[in-house]
């Protein structure tokens, strides 16, 4: 039987590989590391979206017959830009398109806030989310790499019958 | 014995006759609060200048917190208890029913809160309070001193009785 958060981390992934729907050179994937080298991000093709388990934070009982666990995900977003405009960098338009997509794509993705029955289920198994954190971009990646390189947390929450 | 732990403290729902209870355990009960205080008789007279006491009746109050989940039937039944002033036969312990020593009361109690705070960051519980009401059967039984004892069986006795 997988951990609770691997399981956790698959459904993520999958809701994400369903809102972005990539093709050709794009992917999503469950890593414990990016499987790419620094030297490698120079010649980085398409967008890739790596899903890691973070932490796992058990708070207790939540009442005499079920506890309660937050669930912290880890989503690293990276591509590297092939069109820059004169001064060589990534254009801003370049810049916007790909943190529109962080918010209307990866982050609608996985955005359950509960109301209206909006809820994450798979598995038996019912939670909210907390909390969404994005780093949108990295100014270093961006400077030294022209990587988009977006950094994302997301807490979920859950109480299960013990 | 070592240290009793509150998380195995249960409050059981006789779902049958009083007379041959079918306890259902309710597992949406968080923290609660099991009080039995009695009053306080003076028995002064004048061969003492020291105030003296007797108990006299008892009040006993059962107050906590439920997580709301309308599928549950414990749940289910607490809430219409409070909305409807039915009666519901309870056994109250600081631990399992099938534990020799897990000590409470047993008998018929009413609702007599059942608050919701609703802070937006908040999972949902019930405030409630829960006191002994008049016996909703023919058996006349007021609320008791429970006790597992060694089978394991529950057994009862009056409050304010010498059980030596």
């Amino acid at each position: 039987m997988a951990a609770g958060i691997i399981d956790l981390c698959d459904q993520v992934a999958s809701l994400i590989d369903t809102a972005w729907a990539p093709g050709g050179n794009d992917s999503v994937e469950r890593v414990y590391q990016a499987p790419i080298t620094k030297s490698e991000l120079d010649y980085l093709v398409g967008r890739k979206v790596y899903v890691f388990p973070r932490r796992k934070l058990s708070l207790g009982a939540a009442d005499r017959g079920s506890d309660r666990f937050n669930w912290e995900i880890g989503i690293l977003a990276v591509e590297r830009c092939t069109e820059t405009g004169n001064d060589g960098l990534p254009t801003a338009d370049w810049m916007d398109d790909r943190t529109e997509w962080m918010e209307a794509t990866i982050e609608d993705a996985i955005d359950f806030d509960g109301r209206d029955g909006n809820d994450l289920e798979f598995d038996g198994r019912t939670l909210q989310t907390l909390s969404i954190e994005t780093e949108i971009y990295d100014v270093d990646h961006l400077d030294e790499s022209k990587l988009f390189w977006s950094e994302l947390i997301v807490t979920f929450d859950e109480v299960s019958d013990v | 014995m070592g240290a009793k732990i509150a998380v195995k403290a249960k409050i059981y729902r006789n779902t049958s006759d009083f007379d041959t209870p079918s306890w259902s355990e309710n597992k949406r009960v968080a923290d609660a609060t099991y009080t039995l205080t009695p009053d306080e008789g003076s028995a002064d007279d004048r061969g003492s200048r020291v105030h003296q006491f007797e108990p006299t009746q008892y009040t006993i109050e059962v107050t906590g917190r439920m997580r709301v989940d309308s599928d549950d039937a414990e749940y289910v039944a607490f809430r219409d208890a409070a909305a409807q002033d039915l009666g519901l036969d309870l056994l109250v312990l600081d631990g399992p029913n099938d534990t020799e020593n897990s000590e409470g009361c047993r008998g018929w109690f009413k609702v007599f809160a059942f608050s919701e705070p609703q802070e937006m960051a908040n999972v949902l519980y019930r405030e409630f309070t829960l006191k002994p009401c008049v016996p909703q059967d023919d058996s006349d039984t007021p609320v008791k001193f429970a006790i597992i004892e060694s089978g394991p069986t529950l057994t009862t006795y009056e409050f304010g009785v010498d059980q030596a």
